[in-house]
């Protein structure tokens, strides 16, 4: 039995300046300590990352941080995590991938790559088992990621998994994203640091296993685990019939669906738009993340329309969000392109879907002329927004202010549109309106990356309000609920599992899990993996607070602290942001400034 | 007093039940509007709110607006879900 | 034998996951003797022996290293085995996982079947008897 069964046990440094890189154990403590993924990121991140650098600058470190329960029988153990300093926000950045590619970089019997400086000329990383090669990629620069991808498993053998750039994150595009296997690691700009570091791509093919502890206790609890998952009427039911948009019906219900750039109100198709137009007009096969019994993804085809012929891997309920209602669209086809296109540039199409709405308010406020654009952007017209995302993707005109974040554009369009660039920290809000579920708020206000779903997902809990306790326009409660799903959802991106996972699987369940694979009696109870939660939250808020990050920031765009939605059950609502944050510093241990106090800090050894 | 209202099942019972408004006549309390979903389409409304289901009327959870003592208008829409998370 | 049922597959390669564990108590996907192969953007397909009657890779083997066991299943004998693939290329299902150094049988997991029992999409399904 290896020394950390459900590791592979090495460290991999690479340094790109001097193209050597360095291979070493696995120290205990990390293990113990952190756990993995966002934890071990979080650690080496903390340690080693020169305060204040510039993000595209060779002193950035980008980590791909593997985890446990990834590449193992676990059900939905597939996921790994990239961490750096985002050039987008200029803080914390995590960001997870599902697909295959996990699983793969684990079988090259690393546990985490470190990538420090930057090489002269562009290059590829090459990843075996143990071993590590730098290779020119003079001639995939300027490709999109399907064709560079297919370039190299042609050379190398199709068996290989790529993590890649397309043209947006060579070019540094602030909102661009790293691909894999025609997943993501969306948000916050990984594409540009990779870019930065004039690096292409990390291909990878491996051949190492990975122990197991407690071999019939394991079986045993995944037996469990599969048969929670396929009875749950969510990730049993309504997830694998209608993907990630299960919930789109709900949420448009409840007037948590933001639509026209938060302005609310209504636009043309917008009815007839939901998950089952989806279904019908798009779906063709169901597509499974490694180790995953949910199957959301679906292989979409456009069959009829103006985008007839058009293909892609979802659309996921972000993008339905944000290439629809967010730019009031109804077309489903374009919305298919335009994912389409975020996959073939390699960019975060939350903040893209957000940014072409963003414009389109400042167009039809005539802040931005057709001149200027060089076409009209209205919302509903769905060919400027396809227009929008291929100049992102290519860094021109429009694209060039607007590829930059919409808090950067806001600062040029002037005109007050900072009141309604819809960000927190500089990183675009996906598709959930606090004001119908104002703990989603507070999950915004306080998210270690900026505005961010994944940190934190109080909605269904308060808008469904089982045995109404929970209201969702109003402050009880929600400071706990917040804090405690922050700190859990660290510990499912540290071990490699879906979030979706949770809605079928409880604390206890992933504990006996995660106990079963390592044996490590650190992770032998929630309540000890809970800490290490809570260890991660406070560590990241350090790291924060060392770059720059005041109270001040944990706040929310103008428009949803002082404007209202006119209509809808969300009527009337502003979020009651301060009376939450004072409550939520109170339960997190940190001062009125959002600073943690020294006494938590010693309690989870971070003193 | 009787009020003609819109019942939509949500994601998992939407094909087996129907995809489409259901127009249901009842008495306008929210008990009484449970009773009479669960005669007309026999699902079992009542047991599946107490083990995962919700139920919002014009958008907001039913639990609350018990507590708040609501009634039912002429054309309230109601719609009937599991527990999901988020996408 | 096991029967393939593509339009249920979802490429999780759980089936993978299982038969590695099953076989050598880790997780071992390239050792499987089950394996998926991506074809991008749609499901691609599982290779696996799937110890059918017809048997075309026995008479294919140039060194006779195909033999039948005491329960009736194909399987390799690898010292004579020279990694040449013809048996691959005459398997009518498609193509056979392989190691690297040699094509890889099934063994049904001695009667077990963990990959058609552990399928969350149920496109493995156990048909038949064991071949006579």
């Amino acid at each position: 039995m290896s020394k950390y069964p459900g590791y592979a046990g090495y460290i991999l440094t690479i340094d790109l300046t001097t193209k050597s890189h360095q291979i070493s154990e696995l120290p205990r403590e990390l293990v113990d300590n952190y756990l993995g993924g966002k934890g071990f990121a979080a650690k080496i991140l903390y340690d080693q990352l020169p305060l204040g650098c510039d993000p595209l600058s060779p002193d950035n470190i980008l980590i791909l941080a593997g985890a446990p329960l990834t590449g193992t029988l676990a059900p939905t153990g597939c996921r790994t995590i990239l961490a750096t300093k985002s050039p987008l926000t200029g803080i914390w950045l995590d960001s997870n991938c599902g697909g295959t590619f996990g699983p793969e970089l684990k079988s090259t019997g690393f546990d985490l790559v470190v990538i420090k400086g930057r090489a002269d000329h562009p290059v590829m990383i090459v990843l075996n088992y143990h071993s590590v090669e730098i290779v020119d990629a003079a001639e995939l620069w300027g490709l999109d990621t399907f064709s560079a991808s297919d370039r190299i498993k042609e050379q190398f053998g199709d068996d290989y998994n790529v993590a890649i750039i397309g043209p947006a994150g060579e070019k540094q595009v602030l909102m661009s994203a790293v691909q894999a296997e025609a997943r993501s690691f969306g948000r916050g700009g990984s594409g540009a640091v990779f870019g930065s570091k004039n690096l292409k791509a990390i291909a990878v093919r491996g051949t190492g296993s990975v122990e197991i502890a407690d071999y019939a206790e394991f079986i045993k609890e995944n037996q469990e685990a599969y048969n929670e998952i396929v009875i749950n009427p969510d990730t049993g039911g309504a997830r694998p019939k209608y993907g990630t948009s299960s919930i789109y019906s709900f949420i448009k219900e409840a007037g948590v669906l933001p639509i026209k750039n938060f302005q609310g109100g209504d636009y043309e198709g917008n009815d007839q738009t939901d998950e089952r137009r989806l279904k019908k007009e798009l779906f063709e096969q169901d597509r499974a993340c490694f180790a995953c019994p949910i199957a959301c993804s679906k292989y979409s085809k456009v069959k009829a329309g103006p985008y007839e012929g058009k293909y892609v891997e979802g659309p996921e309920f972000e993008n339905f969000w944000s290439f629809g209602a967010q730019c009031g669209n109804s077309e489903l086809g374009s919305i298919a392109y335009a994912e389409y296109l975020c996959d073939y540039y390699g960019i975060d199409a939350i903040s893209a879907g957000n940014a072409v709405g963003f414009v389109m308010e400042c167009f039809e406020k005539g802040i931005i002329s057709e001149d200027e654009l060089g076409f009209k952007a209205g919302f509903g017209n769905h060919e400027a927004l396809i227009k929008i995302i291929q100049l992102i993707g290519e860094d021109k005109d429009i694209g060039r202010i607007i590829g930059q974040g919409v808090k950067r554009a806001a600062e040029h369009f002037g005109h007050e549109s900072s009141n309604f660039a819809m960000h927190v920290k500089g990183l675009e809000l996906p598709a959930y309106d606090p004001r119908g579920s104002v703990g989603m708020g507070l999950a915004y206000a306080t998210s270690d990356r900026g505005a961010c779903h994944l940190r934190a997902w109080p909605v269904g809990a308060e808008v469904l309000s089982h045995h109404g306790r929970l209201d969702p326009r109003e402050v009880e409660f929600k400071a706990e609920l917040v804090k405690t799903d922050q700190d859990w959802f660290n510990i499912i991106n540290s071990l490699g599992l879906c979030l979706f996972s949770i809605f079928a699987l409880g604390h206890n369940q992933i504990t006996d899990l995660t106990h079963a694979l390592t044996g490590r009696d650190s992770f032998s109870s929630a309540k000890k993996l809970l800490v290490i939660g809570e260890r991660i939250s406070n560590l990241v808020r350090l790291f924060n607070i060392r770059e720059g990050i005041t109270t001040a920031d944990d706040t929310l765009p103008r428009r949803l602290l002082k404007e209202t939605l006119p209509s809808g059950p969300s009527k009337g609502v502003t979020v009651p942001l301060k009376e939450m944050l004072e409550e939520y510093y109170l339960v997190r241990g940190w001062d009125e400034k959002g600073v943690p106090k020294n006494t938590k800090l010693e309690q989870l050894g971070l003193k | 007093m009787k009020v003609s209202i819109k019942v939509r099942y949500f994601v998992t019972e939407d094909e087996t039940i129907g995809n489409e408004d259901l127009i249901i006549e009842t008495e306008n309390t929210l008990p009484d509007a449970i009773k009479t979903i669960e005669k007309v389409t026999g699902f079992p409304l009542s047991y599946k709110l107490n083990r995962g289901y919700g139920m919002l009327v014009n958008g907001r959870s039913y639990y609350l607006l018990q507590k708040e003592g609501f009634t039912l208008s002429e054309g309230d829409k109601v719609v009937i879900l599991p527990k999901l998370g988020g996408g | 034998m096991i029967k393939y049922i593509r339009k249920n597959c979802t490429g999780c390669h759980i089936c993978e996951v299982i038969c590695s564990m099953e076989h050598f108590g880790k997780i071992d996907t390239k050792s499987a003797l089950i394996s998926y192969r991506d074809d991008w953007p749609q499901i691609g397909t599982v290779e696996f022996c799937r110890q059918c009657p017809k048997r075309s890779c026995m008479g294919a083997c140039p060194e006779d290293a195909l033999y039948l066991t005491s329960e009736n299943l194909v399987a390799l004998d690898k010292e004579k085995c020279i990694y040449c693939l013809a048996c691959s290329d005459a398997c009518p299902f498609g193509s056979l996982p392989t190691d690297g150094k040699n094509p890889l049988y099934c063994d049904t997991c001695s009667g077990l079947y963990q990959c058609v029992k552990w399928c969350p999409a149920k496109a493995l399904k156990k048909v038949g008897e064991k071949n006579v």
